[in-house]
């Protein structure tokens, strides 16, 4: 068999598959077993980039990660060839603090998860609440996202977050990690009268430094209980905590102000917490060197967002992550405020954006890959693409950050083909039919 | 004696009785004493006259007198001048030193509010049933009773801050009724009311209305809008009118009265501009006190109330917490004592008003700092007496000391421009009815002080009013001791102790103060009982001299104000509208395409040439924009940046006569933000929240230019529809509430709508309109009256008005398109149209444009099948289609989002860039002056750092009409200037004493979207 006929075979194998339609995961059987993507462009993620890549997926894991130059590969060990010539390969981006899978249509309530009752929660999981099968899911994958943190909202201490692929048959199949972080709304030194679209006059918080007070008070109570190895009762809540002191279980902290974020740095140190990140950050410009010293790392919202103040510059959001990065602090990107779920396909261009603004490009591709894997605790097997990790990873036609040119060709999540289709693109081929009559 | 009186009314009946309220001593009327009231007991007319003696007098601010006599009898000047001859009967007051004006008068006193502005409580139930208006912020037949404030403690601050004559009334709606004016500190109420029914009082707040419209800004406007029309037509009805409304009937039969208004935002200086216009009336506006930034919407006729209240400083000393204040704020705050004199140096007339300033002390140290920035003492005498006098057509009874004139005035200790200004006594109708406190200020100072024989030293040190702080030792030199001191009037009780930790009383002593201040004495008794006698002198020379500096301090700078006086309003712009930009890839969205290396010639603003090889003439300026990219100004047609007081009049389900080009806001920084991502043009339309909204305003966004200026001249006209879940009130089913609930009563919302509309079109054509009050006796059919809400529709129905309507799914779509094609109107765009791709044949039969989103989708059941290749198969459908924001942080992204339609659905980049360009202006109306970039268009222009479609590009510059608005270069210099402007403001508010600063709040911005319903949209 001529080496053109074995691409042939291989690209039919992947086309194959890929016409499945919808969200449901390809079955694992189907899928080939060795594959080489060849010639591509490779991002690794932790900031290296390698051209004319060879690539082989290796089950569920990559095999070899080269240059061509400097590898030997026998073409006909693999089931399945892309020549990937002029294209881009990525690891798998990762969205932090999501929504995806606990909210399908934000007008509707019966399709929120995410919001607990009550003010202190952490023991509330995401995990057993994410819909696998979302069908916003589907059209955030295309774009490159390809693993998220599923993260609660809800109270002071809202509850468990985890870490989900996007191809499983179910939560269970999804997940990645789980439980790995809790997530906390640090109390603000601004109160709002008023509602979202609407909010008014701010006033200070009379009740800020009470809400701090009683969110330490509860720290310390859950830092006590987790001293001893088998309470005679059992507390969910402080069970749930326990890892944090214990260093294995990171918080997020969800703050925007720099007064309050020294607050969050002190609040750290005064319970020993090792692994922290804040999440939003809007003025953590201003508190770099504090960051960067006590080791917290910033989850960036939304690059694509409104300075906070008027007389900021009118780019701050856009270099906010270019600013942390030349300080040394650790960074990665959620894309959580308004369309939270839906917008999440944005963020490769989010990650453009920043780029433009000063953020090294390779760095951005590692704030979305390596970084929050690390953060995640998950950077043994995911977050870059080095042989023994798992194999999620994208090929896009070109730069994956820049608008015109993501066009996403194939996508494998833990080595598994995954479907290319979506709800949307269905709709758009049922009524091209119907435009073309 | 050579003067002659004037004839006076009865004395009435007075009795004087002083009663002491804290600190300040207030003279009450015991009896009613009006002549119509009968007596109970023996009749007391005093008629004796008052003359105040050797005062320095201000008659009037331009007629003032050194060491003059002031004569006054039965509540009223007798005569004022220079050696008087007095008649016996004269109680003689020696004002020797001091001062005396006419009373001040606060045109628009709060001093029968708590706080102006806040009343929003709906829960307030409805009064009794009762004939007026339909809508119950509308009560100009309200008048406010004589029902004066007793509160004796406030009234007696009030007179100390000079007021003796306010213009009181009910603030509450948006017609209010009409004031009263009255005296202060009279105690009974015919004697202190000096005209009812004075003002009619106006404001664009609902106040306890219960009734949900008006919901907005812009509501409250059309409301005033729609009663002053019905007014007119209401008194042309004759005596078959089928209702009698005392509302109406109340503006009609007022017309006289002056209308006050109050302002809820300076910049609506312009909508009471646009109310004299349309009315025909004039409005004396009732200022925010920023109105010094408002002067462009001013007239030469314009009347401002204007506020003392100005801004306290703020704790500004924690850099982060400062971080909350804006720069606007920091400068309003420098600028606003310098409001008054601006205004009048523009032409303005002004009154001044101590309306929301709490206390008396306040008020006077407001009004010392607005005229240390510049208020003349004659132009704020004039602004506090005569011309509101005038204003309330009452400057022939009060407002001076003019003979003849009521004896409404205050004695104080000097003229109101020096620092220790006081009222020391206060007169209304010629009767004292307040004296102050004497002041321990005038105590202050060294006294060799003799106590039975012995020697002592006694300082009298700088002093709060309420204690006495005393610093005393045993000769000059020696033992300490303790020395308090109480007064009482001018008599004193001085307790001197050891200063021990226990202290020994030493001795008691009790006297009076004598000689203006310079002796004091009387007896005591020592440690054993006896009693002694004392004296103390103060020693002039030892006394510290009053720091004459401090009224010699620096007259404060007037700021620079810039354009918006905000952070990045500029000082001034550049007037060169003629340029050549050359050497770059011209996208031109035209059938030209995009050119490389080509130039475009601009003059006047207007483009004159585009293309390659030309020659031009040597001494035009050219901006050299090799490697970069030059497309259109990006149009956004879905707009809601820079709008006050809410984007949704939704308590009805049409509002049709709702304008969003009333209320404008040019000092939105969104506007600068959108600039800097290349929009040049935005619709700003009325939100989504009923089926017909409001009709739109079309800007440009011209930043640091008014409102006016940013509106486009001759503009076509807008209206906005929508359909849908926000239409049919998806969040709140309550079945009470306001109609449709469903798409069902979508579609008969509007049937009706356009049904009553061409009704109201066939009988407006066949009868007379009202034309002013009078109707001409022939006529027989009834007269027509003026529907705003339907003449917005009729001009649909006329192709003068076109509509862009909110839509989502399929059915909705095709409803209003078979619905127009029924009743004669079209649908000119649907803007979100997101369900578009599954109708393009039909949109496309129809002739509506399609303006979307790049990609949203999820955040509605609506919108579930919301795809982002809807533009693009519009596009590939021949419908015209455009990319719209509908959101501030998109509106300063539209080339990103129209780059997505490359990505999903494989547009071409010339397509793509036509989505927020030519297309939009196509759907707009305006694409003969924007939208591309061809000759004899306006150059809005943008410069490009590289391709326009790439997330990689940014705008450098964008023009309006040649005019460079916007260049990416500056900002770093900007940002700069903005940074020690504020160090600059933080470090004077930081140096400013004012006790108990506030830390500044963070004003979260209102982002604006279609479903934007408010709760207050008064809150600033």
């Amino acid at each position: 068999m001529s080496k053109i006929g074995i691409i042939g075979m291989a690209l039919f194998i992947v086309i194959g598959i890929d016409s499945t339609y919808g969200q449901t995961p390809s079955p694992r059987l189907k899928s080939p077993k060795k594959i080489l993507i060849r010639y591509a462009t490779a991002h690794v993620g932790n900031g290296e980039v390698i051209d004319n890549a060879y690539l082989t997926i290796e089950g569920d894991e990559i095999g070899i990660l080269a240059n061509g130059n400097n590898v030997r590969i026998n073409i006909l060990d693999y089931d399945s060839i892309i020549d990937a010539e002029g294209k881009h390969i990525y690891p798998g981006f990762i969205v932090m603090d999501s929504r995806l899978g606990l909210n399908e249509i934000d007008a509707i309530a019966a399709t929120h998860d995410f919001n607990e009752t009550g003010e202190y929660t952490p023991s509330v999981r995401t995990l057993p609440a994410f819909n696998s099968e979302s069908k916003v899911i589907s059209t955030v994958r295309t774009n490159g996202v390809l693993m998220a943190q599923i993260a609660p909202t809800g109270g002071r201490v809202s509850g468990s977050s985890s870490c989900v692929h996007f191809n499983g048959w179910n939560w269970q199949d999804a997940t990645v990690e789980a439980d790995e972080g809790t997530f906390v709304n640090w109390p603000s030194r601004y109160g709002y009268r008023g509602w979202w679209a609407e909010p008014g006059d701010a006033k200070m918080n009379k009740k800020y430094s009470e809400d701090c007070q009683e969110l330490l008070a509860y720290f310390q109570d859950a830092k006590a209980y987790s001293k001893q190895s088998k309470p005679v009762v059992t507390n969910l809540a402080f069970e749930s905590m326990r890892q944090i002191f214990e260093g294995s279980k990171r918080i997020y902290v969800r703050v925007d102000w720099a007064k309050d974020i020294l607050d969050v740095v002190q609040f750290a140190k005064e319970m020993g917490i090792k692994q922290v990140a804040i999440v939003g950050g809007a003025e953590a410009h201003l508190v770099l060197t504090e960051l960067k010293e006590s080791n917290i790392a910033v989850i960036i919202d939304r690059v694509h967002k409104l300075p906070v103040h008027p007389d900021d510059p009118l780019d701050q959001p856009f270099t906010l992550a270019k600013q942390l990065s030349e300080a040394g602090v650790v960074f990665a990107f959620a894309m959580s405020g308004g369309m939270e779920h839906m917008i999440s396909r944005n963020l490769p261009f989010e990650m453009g954006t920043a780029v433009h603004y000063g953020l090294d490009y390779e760095n951005a591709i590692k704030a979305a890959t390596q970084t929050p894997a690390k953060l995640m605790g998950i950077d043994a097997k995911y977050g870059t693409l080095e042989s023994g990790k798992k194999a999620t990873l994208f090929i896009s036609t070109g730069d994956a950050l820049d608008l015109s040119t993501n066009q996403v060709e194939a996508i494998f999540i833990e080595g598994r083909s995954t479907s290319l289709k979506n709800h949307q693109q269905a709709l758009f081929e049922k009524y091209a039919k119907k435009q073309a009559h | 004696m050579k003067a002659t009186f004037p004839k006076l009314f009865l004395t009435p009946r007075m009795k004087l009785t002083s009663t002491v309220f804290g600190l300040l001593t207030l003279f009450v009327l015991n009896a009613s004493a009006q002549e119509t009231f009968p007596v109970n007991g023996v009749h007391d007319v005093r008629q004796v006259y008052h003359a105040f003696t050797n005062a320095k007098i201000f008659v009037n601010p331009d007629v003032v007198m050194d060491s003059a006599t002031l004569l006054i009898k039965e509540g009223r000047v007798v005569v004022s001048g220079k050696g008087l001859a007095l008649p016996a009967e004269t109680v003689v007051h020696d004002c020797k030193g001091k001062t005396i004006y006419p009373s001040f008068i606060d045109i628009y006193s709060g001093l029968n509010v708590a706080k102006r502005g806040k009343i929003q409580e709906k829960t307030k139930p409805l009064q009794v049933q009762k004939a007026g208006n339909w809508n119950p912020a509308i009560r100009p037949e309200f008048d406010y009773a004589a029902t004066f404030p007793t509160e004796k403690k406030k009234t007696a601050d009030w007179l100390e801050s000079g007021f003796g004559v306010v213009n009181l009334h009910d603030r509450d709606g948006i017609m209010r009724g009409t004031s009263s004016v009255i005296m202060l500190g009279q105690n009974n109420p015919n004697e202190a009311l000096i005209q009812a029914g004075a003002a009619n009082h106006l404001s664009f707040s609902k106040g306890t209305s219960p009734d949900d419209y008006p919901s907005s800004f812009i509501g409250a406007i059309a409301l005033m809008r729609q009663t002053y029309y019905d007014a007119k037509w209401y008194a042309g009805l004759g005596a078959t009118k089928k209702e009698v409304n005392p509302s109406l009937e109340a503006i009609n039969k007022r017309t006289s009265l002056p209308n006050i208004i109050e302002l809820n935002h300076s910049l609506s200086v312009r909508n009471v501009e646009l109310l004299e216009k349309e009315f025909d009336k004039t409005f004396i506006m009732v200022g925010v006190g920023k109105e010094y930034l408002a002067l462009k919407e001013m007239t030469s006729t314009s009347k401002m109330i204007v506020p003392l209240n100005f801004p306290k400083a703020l704790a500004v000393e924690d850099p982060y917490l400062a971080r909350m204040s804006s720069l606007e704020e920091l400068k309003h705050w420098e600028a606003a004592p310098f409001n008054p004199v601006i205004l009048i140096e523009n032409g303005v007339q002004i009154c001044l008003t101590r309306d929301t300033i709490a206390s008396s002390k306040e008020f006077l140290k407001n009004l010392k700092k607005a005229m240390d920035c510049g208020l003349s003492h004659k132009e704020a005498l004039r602004a506090l007496t005569i011309t509101p006098a005038t204003w309330l057509n009452l400057g022939s009874n009060i407002g001076s000391l003019e003979i003849g004139k009521m004896a409404n005035l205050m004695i104080c200790n000097t003229t109101m421009d020096q620092e220790d200004f006081r009222v020391e006594s206060h007169w209304t109708r010629g009767v004292k009815v307040f004296e102050s406190d004497p002041s321990y200020s005038d105590m202050q100072g060294v006294y060799n002080l003799v106590v039975d024989g012995k020697d002592f030293m006694l300082k009298v040190l700088p002093t709060s009013d309420k204690e006495i702080k005393t610093e005393l030792t045993a000769g000059t030199k020696g033992e300490k001791l303790r020395a308090s001191i109480k007064r009482e009037g001018e008599l004193l009780a001085i307790l001197i102790q050891s200063n021990d930790t226990l202290p020994k009383v030493l001795y008691q002593l009790t006297g009076k103060i004598s000689f203006q201040g310079g002796v004091w004495d009387g007896r005591g008794q020592n440690s054993e009982g006896d009693w002694i006698n004392w004296a103390a002198i103060k020693d002039r020379k030892a006394t510290p001299k009053k720091a004459e500096s401090k009224s010699k301090t620096q007259a404060p700078v007037r700021p620079n104000f810039n354009h918006p006086n905000m952070a990045y309003g500029w000082d001034s712009l550049s007037g060169e509208r003629t340029f050549i930009i050359t050497n770059a890839t011209v996208w031109t969205a035209s059938s030209q395409g995009v050119l490389e290396h080509a130039d475009v010639y601009v003059v006047d603003g207007i483009i004159k040439s585009v293309g390659t090889g030309s020659l031009f003439p040597d001494n035009i300026k050219r901006i050299n924009a090799n490697g970069k990219h030059l497309t259109p100004g990006l149009i956004d047609e879905h707009s809601h940046i820079g709008i006050r007081g809410g984007v949704n009049e939704w308590a009805q389900s049409s509002s049709a006569e709702v304008r969003i080009g009333d209320a404008i806001d040019p000092w939105n920084i969104n506007i600068y933000r959108q600039l800097g991502g290349g929009v040049t043009t935005a619709q700003l339309l009325h939100g989504s929240a009923n089926p017909i909204g409001g009709q739109s305003a079309l800007i440009k966004l011209k930043w640091g230019q008014s409102a006016e200026e940013m509106l486009i001249d001759n503009a076509p006209n807008f209206i906005k529809f929508a359909l849908g879940e926000n239409v049919k009130r998806s969040n709140n089913r309550d079945p009470k509430g306001r109609f449709p609930l469903t798409r069902m009563g979508v579609e008969q919302s509007f049937a009706d709508a356009f049904i009553r509309a061409s009704e109201y079109q066939r009988s407006s054509s066949s009868q007379p309109e009202a034309k002013g009050s009078k109707r001409e006796e022939t006529s027989t059919k009834p007269l027509q009256r003026k529907d705003l809400e339907l003449e917005a529709i009729k001009e649909i129905l006329n192709e003068e008005r076109f509509i862009t309507c909110h839509s989502y799914v399929q059915s909705e779509i095709l409803m209003l398109m078979a619905l127009g094609d029924s009743l004669g109107f079209k649908v000119n765009t649907f803007t979100h149209i997101l369900e578009g791709y599954k109708v393009s044949e039909e949109m496309r039969a129809h002739g509506a444009n399609a303006s979307t989103f790049s990609d949203w989708w999820a955040y509605k059941f609506e919108v579930n099948d919301a795809i982002p290749y809807n533009a693009a198969m519009l596009t590939r459908a021949g419908v015209n289609t455009g990319i719209n924001s509908d959101d501030a942080e998109m509106g300063r992204r539209l080339n990103q989002e129209a780059a997505k339609t490359m990505k999903y659905g494989g547009l071409s980049r010339e397509e793509a860039i036509k989505l927020v360009t030519i297309n939009p202006a196509k759907m707009l109306h305006l694409d003969d002056e924007i939208g591309s970039i061809e000759p004899g268009k306006s150059a809005d222009l943008v410069i490009w750092s590289g391709d326009p479609l790439s997330v990689y590009s940014h705008a450098e510059k964008t023009f309006i009409e040649g005019v460079l608005y916007f260049e990416q270069s500056k900002l770093s210099g900007q940002q700069a200037a903005i940074q020690s402007e504020r160090t600059r403001l933080i470090q004077t508010m930081i140096q400013d004493k004012t006790p108990n600063k506030k830390t500044p709040k963070h004003k979260e911005e209102k982002h604006m979207h279609c479903d934007t319903l408010l709760e207050n949209y008064l809150e600033e």
